[in-house]
């Protein structure tokens, strides 16, 4: 079928202006990250209207063999997750803003999949509620788009499980078929559920399958998300930051297991002097410098919160608590490190950081690797990218290193930053090749790449032969025409 | 039956010791909870197993597996087995009994991360945790059970929900013989990366495994299961006397309470489940419902018929809940202290004195006295609820120390240590069912709980399930009150078939309540017969559990009956989804 004809047929399901093939537009859907090869930019950009719309797209593409990519978030699309190797159509949800519903009794809130952090946080703030969420994100960042990528917050007692704060969903599978997960499964429609005294807010099921979670870190490539409930927190009344430094990672380790283990404090990560700097200036670069040589060498924030209910005093004994297990490890808390304020750190970890990503601001563009491990594995994998450093000519002190604990300390977000210059065509290919041997070595260490992008992307896939197999066999079943992000992860 | 030559290649996989055929044995794995209701012509024996095999380790269950494709048997794979979930379904079953692999693995203190072989049970488990400063969530079927079975298979909720979940949101990671034999390690395991995550890379298997109840066996067998830990506060072991049935423990340590909430309606109740949970208070919490107040009070039916009589029970215990307070420190517990009783005083809740006189021990003359007085007071604890300083006074009352101990004890065994006499909900009528039971709300939990409350009035006045008063409600509230979940018990007679035949009714009518209802999926929404009836109303789920299990299972070398039979095709299977 020629180009034109499909055109015809898309242009059928779709409302007026749901069909954008202007090379302009398409441009702002290509992966804006020049180490990712293969990069086939998107044919076509369909913006369904509704679920309807969205459904007989997928339908569509199911009898014309054409291929979808879901994107939720505004761009530019840094990470390699809309990466597709073959001719595809753009599926844009960004549009999709609408917060249906928020629940302060049962702490839930309903959105569509466009709906942005800075959106959802303004909506729950009168509410007295927020939301975990990834460290600074961008402001076109969706949250849907990071919570099925099982992306870290930076609240992590907060997170019983990876799968959290996802709750209910509904998607529509790489079939066409409609489908919703955990309480929102069913029986009966959402409104009468909610009549019944329920929110659609447990993740599991519906019965003896957890849909969702297979869905979940499938970058697109088993269903498209319509709309999803997360789990919303209490937003704290009274909060009092901490900055803990240290010029040795490992004297920060034990404090943090000491904090996490008994869930004291609140949001609570570890970056290095340069991630930190990264996220402090990324709207004035040029002191880029002069904050990082006020800094020792890590820095731990760890907030402390009052909530409703005794909130002074909430945070007054939890201080007195995290101030014994800091002395416990030879390490005191402070308000300020350097030039770094507690309370601005905090500020800016926990608000959209503009348009752009923070990690960008610095170069033009950062080289991100991150995979999962336990928090005391950390310091060896820090060796590890130092020797791979070495090996490509890079200086170790050009990375930013962030390690943010998850699911209540039961595993360690860790990721390295290498801000480079886009434009650069040899400091790219420089990056390229860093990033595939640190991949590699990183992974022979015992890194979990457990959302795979980049390099990590094919390496993920390759030591769990079964694993491979299986989810074939799963793909098999969601989308057997292979019409969603086909290619990726293999499958 | 088995053939010889079948029974001869099983011995030579696992032992020749190791393979039963025996009658009289078979039928020991054929009685399980409610066989009544689960066999339409109510009998008590569910199927009995062609034979029992009992693997000593992965590579053993995976080479039974394989025989089992090659040999055209099913496996049926049970650890501690508890209800009917446990039996062979049909002819040509064999059961794999796992009890040989009772294995504690690897316990990562640092990381809080148990790995575990199925039949290491949760009793023992804790008991070591607690003298790591670690402790597990434990589901309310009590401390026998195995936390790989509950993880992995089955359903998960327990009394420590508050702050260490559900069963199925704890698995860390799987080893996992599939149907066709081969071993599959999800996550970060199955990478040699350790054992922390279940999920990934990219999509995660782990929602294969399980939903909100598990598969009960019918995907395959987990040989290994990682399982989120948890800090405990407590000490390391608690100090013990007395016999059974009433075990003394020694004073707690100031940094622990356990308390006896009673709250004038269910409104109260709810509200007291939400803000405990908002301010992070409650380590485990349990509705606990008058009538099994009355029956975790005594030790035998005649006791239980007294003070039930008395009406006191239906007046200050109709909406309580048992919830225990742990601190980090003695700042943290005095801080939690004061939230509580600034919520029990918000709703009205009463922390009943828990040394009060033991009532079944009061002379029959006495307790008709009371029946009397009772009958005359709407509300006994009135004064108490008016002026909550009078709560803690008479607690601290020097009175009825050894009847203060028992009652702690009680709360102790039951809320820290899951030493639930689950058996004590079977003395009173021989038999127990439960339905309801979807997971979601703390709202919706009590909603069902009434549901089922009413509607097992019409059955008690017509004589055929025990006068309990109506609300055996059971449940609590979910991490950090995120979640709530309630069943709602029935004792009935298993030796009666007009009382058998209205529990498989009752059963019947509260699966319909929950698609009329809307209240979600119920505790009995698994297995063929009710993912069929469930299914439709649910978007057709059944016939993607469907497809999965004809996709891991092509030979049908394990058990289907309680997920879905690929066997049986019904008339919407070629439709949407199927």
């Amino acid at each position: 079928m020629g180009a034109k004809e499909i055109n015809d047929r898309l242009r059928a399901v779709l409302s007026e202006d749901g069909l954008s093939t202007d090379p302009d537009i398409l441009t702002l859907y290509r992966v804006a990250n020049p180490i990712v090869r293969d990069r086939v930019g998107p044919s076509r950009v369909a913006r369904p209207r509704d679920v309807t719309e969205l459904q007989n797209l997928v339908r569509l593409a199911n009898e014309q063999g054409l291929h979808l990519v879901p994107v939720s978030s505004q761009g530019p699309h840094g990470k390699g997750g809309t990466a597709c190797a073959e001719e595809h159509i753009a599926l844009d949800l960004s549009s999709w803003k609408k917060i249906l519903r928020t629940d302060r009794r049962n702490r839930v809130c309903m959105i569509e999949p466009g709906v942005t952090y800075g959106e959802l946080l303004d909506a729950l703030e009168p509410l007295g509620m927020t939301v975990p969420m990834p460290l600074a994100p961008r402001s076109g960042k969706s949250v849907a788009a990071a919570v099925m990528d099982r992306e870290p917050s930076t609240w992590p007692n907060r997170q019983w499980d990876i799968s959290d704060p996802v709750g209910s969903t509904e998607f529509i599978f790489g079939t066409g078929d409609i489908f919703r997960t955990g309480a929102a499964g069913g029986p009966g429609s959402l409104e009468k559920q909610r009549v019944a005294g329920g929110a659609q807010k447990s993740p599991m099921g519906p019965s003896q399958t957890d849909f969702q979670r297979v869905v979940q870190g499938s970058q697109g490539s088993l269903g498209i998300v319509t709309w999803l409930t997360v789990r919303t927190e209490l937003r704290p009344s009274v909060e009092g930051p901490c900055l803990i430094g240290s010029d040795e990672l490992e004297k920060l380790i034990p404090f943090i297991y000491g904090v996490q283990r008994p869930w004291l404090g609140e949001h609570s990560f570890i970056l290095d002097r340069n991630a930190a700097t990264l996220l402090m200036t990324h709207n004035a670069p040029d002191s880029f410098e002069a904050v990082t040589a006020s800094l020792p060498a890590f820095i731990c924030l760890q907030n402390i919160a009052g909530f409703e209910r005794l909130p002074r005093e909430r945070v007054a004994y939890q201080l007195k608590d995290i101030e014994e297990i800091a002395a416990r490890n030879g390490l005191a808390l402070s308000s300020s490190l350097g030039s770094v304020l507690a309370p601005e750190l905090l500020k800016a970890a926990t608000r959209p950081c503009g348009p752009r990503d923070f990690r960008h601001a610095l170069r033009g563009h950062c080289l991100s690797i991150f995979f999962l491990s336990t928090l005391d594995q950390s310091p060896r994998f820090l060796g590890a990218i130092g020797e791979v450093a070495g090996r490509h000519q890079i200086e170790r002190n050009r990375i930013g290193i962030y390690l943010q604990p998850v699911v209540q300390n039961h595993a360690c977000h860790i990721e390295f930053m290498v801000p480079f210059d886009p434009e650069n065509r040899g400091e790219v290919e420089l990056m390229r090749r860093f990033e595939a041997d640190a991949v590699h070595e990183l992974f022979d260490e015992g890194a979990f790449f457990s959302r795979p992008y980049g390099a990590a992307g094919k390496l993920a896939f390759v030591r769990n032969q079964l694993n491979n197999a299986v989810l074939k066999k799963i793909k098999d079943i969601f989308d057997p025409n292979r019409v969603l992000n086909p290619g990726k992860f293999g499958l | 039956m088995l053939s010889s030559e079948e029974i001869r290649v099983l011995g030579d996989t696992v032992g020749p010791e190791w393979v039963c055929t025996d009658p009289c044995m078979m039928d020991t794995y054929s009685y399980y909870m409610n066989p009544e209701i689960v066999n339409q012509e109510g009998s008590l024996w569910l199927t009995r197993p062609e034979a029992v095999v009992m693997p000593a380790n992965t590579r053993e269950v995976s080479e039974v597996v394989r025989l089992c494709n090659r040999l055209n048997l099913m496996v049926k794979p049970i650890s501690t087995g508890w209800s009917a979930t446990a039996a062979a379904s049909r002819d040509r079953v064999i059961v794999l009994d796992l009890k040989r692999m009772d294995r504690i693995i690897e316990i990562d203190v640092k990381n809080q991360i148990a790995v575990v072989e199925p039949y290491v049970k949760a009793i023992i488990l804790q008991t070591i945790l607690w003298k790591e400063g670690l402790n597990l969530h434990v589901v309310s079927c009590g401390g026998n059970h195995s936390p790989l079975a509950s993880t992995t298979s089955a359903w998960g909720t327990g009394l420590d929900g508050p702050s260490m979940s559900y069963s199925g949101r704890n698995l860390l990671g799987v080893e996992w013989v599939l149907p066709t034999g081969d071993v599959l390690i999800l996550g970060s395991a199955g990478e040699g990366a350790g054992w922390f995550t279940a999920d990934g890379p990219g999509p995660s298997l782990r929602g294969i495994v399980r939903g909100y109840q598990g598969a009960f066996g019918s995907l395959g067998v987990f040989t290994k299961a990682a399982l989120k830990l948890y800090q405990w506060d407590g000490p390391p072991e608690i100090e013990v006397g007395g016999c059974s049935p009433h075990y003394i423990i020694k004073d707690l340590p100031s940094n622990i309470g356990l308390f006896m909430l009673s709250f004038p309606d269910a409104k109260a109740m709810v509200e007291a489940g939400y803000r405990m949970g908002e301010a992070g208070i409650n380590y485990a919490d349990f509705r606990l419902p008058a009538f099994m107040c009355a029956i975790g009070s005594t030790d035998d039916n005649l006791d239980l018929k007294r003070i039930w009589e008395t009406g006191l029970f239906q007046k200050i215990a109709n909406y309580i809940m048992i919830t225990a307070v742990i601190g980090y420190s003695p700042r943290e517990f005095e801080w939690k202290m004061k939230a509580f009783r600034q919520i029990l005083s918000e709703v009205g809740g009463v922390n009943l004195p828990i040394n009060l006189p033991d009532n079944t021990r009061v002379p029959e003359r006495l307790l008709k006295r009371i029946r009397r007085i009772v009958e005359f007071i709407d509300d006994p604890l009135k004064l108490l609820r008016k002026l909550p300083f009078l709560q803690d006074l008479i607690s601290r009352l020097p009175i009825n120390k050894r009847q203060r101990q028992k009652n702690l004890s009680e709360l102790f065994w039951v809320m820290l240590r899951h030493a639930n006499n689950t058996q004590g909900n079977f003395r009173p009528s021989q038999a127990m069912l439960t339905t309801m039971g979807t997971f979601d709300t703390w709202d919706l939990g009590i909603r069902q709980s009434d549901w089922i409350a009413q509607k097992k009035q019409e059955y008690i006045k017509k004589g055929l399930f025990l006068d309990d008063g109506g609300d055996l409600g059971c449940g609590g509230t979910f991490e950090q009150g995120h979640m709530g979940y309630l069943e709602g018990i029935t004792l009935y007679s298993s030796k009666d078939p007009r009382s058998v035949e209205a529990a498989g009714k009752v059963v019947e009518e509260a699966v319909q309540a929950c698609i009329d209802e809307a209240f979600g999926i119920p505790i009995a929404g698994f297995g063929q017969e009710m993912n069929a009836k469930l299914g439709p109303h649910c978007g057709d789920y059944h016939k993607w559990m469907k497809r999965i299990k004809e996709a891991l299972d092509p030979n049908l070398a394990v058990d289907p009956f309680f997920y879905v039979d690929p066997g049986k095709k019904t008339d919407e299977d070629d439709s949407q989804g199927g």
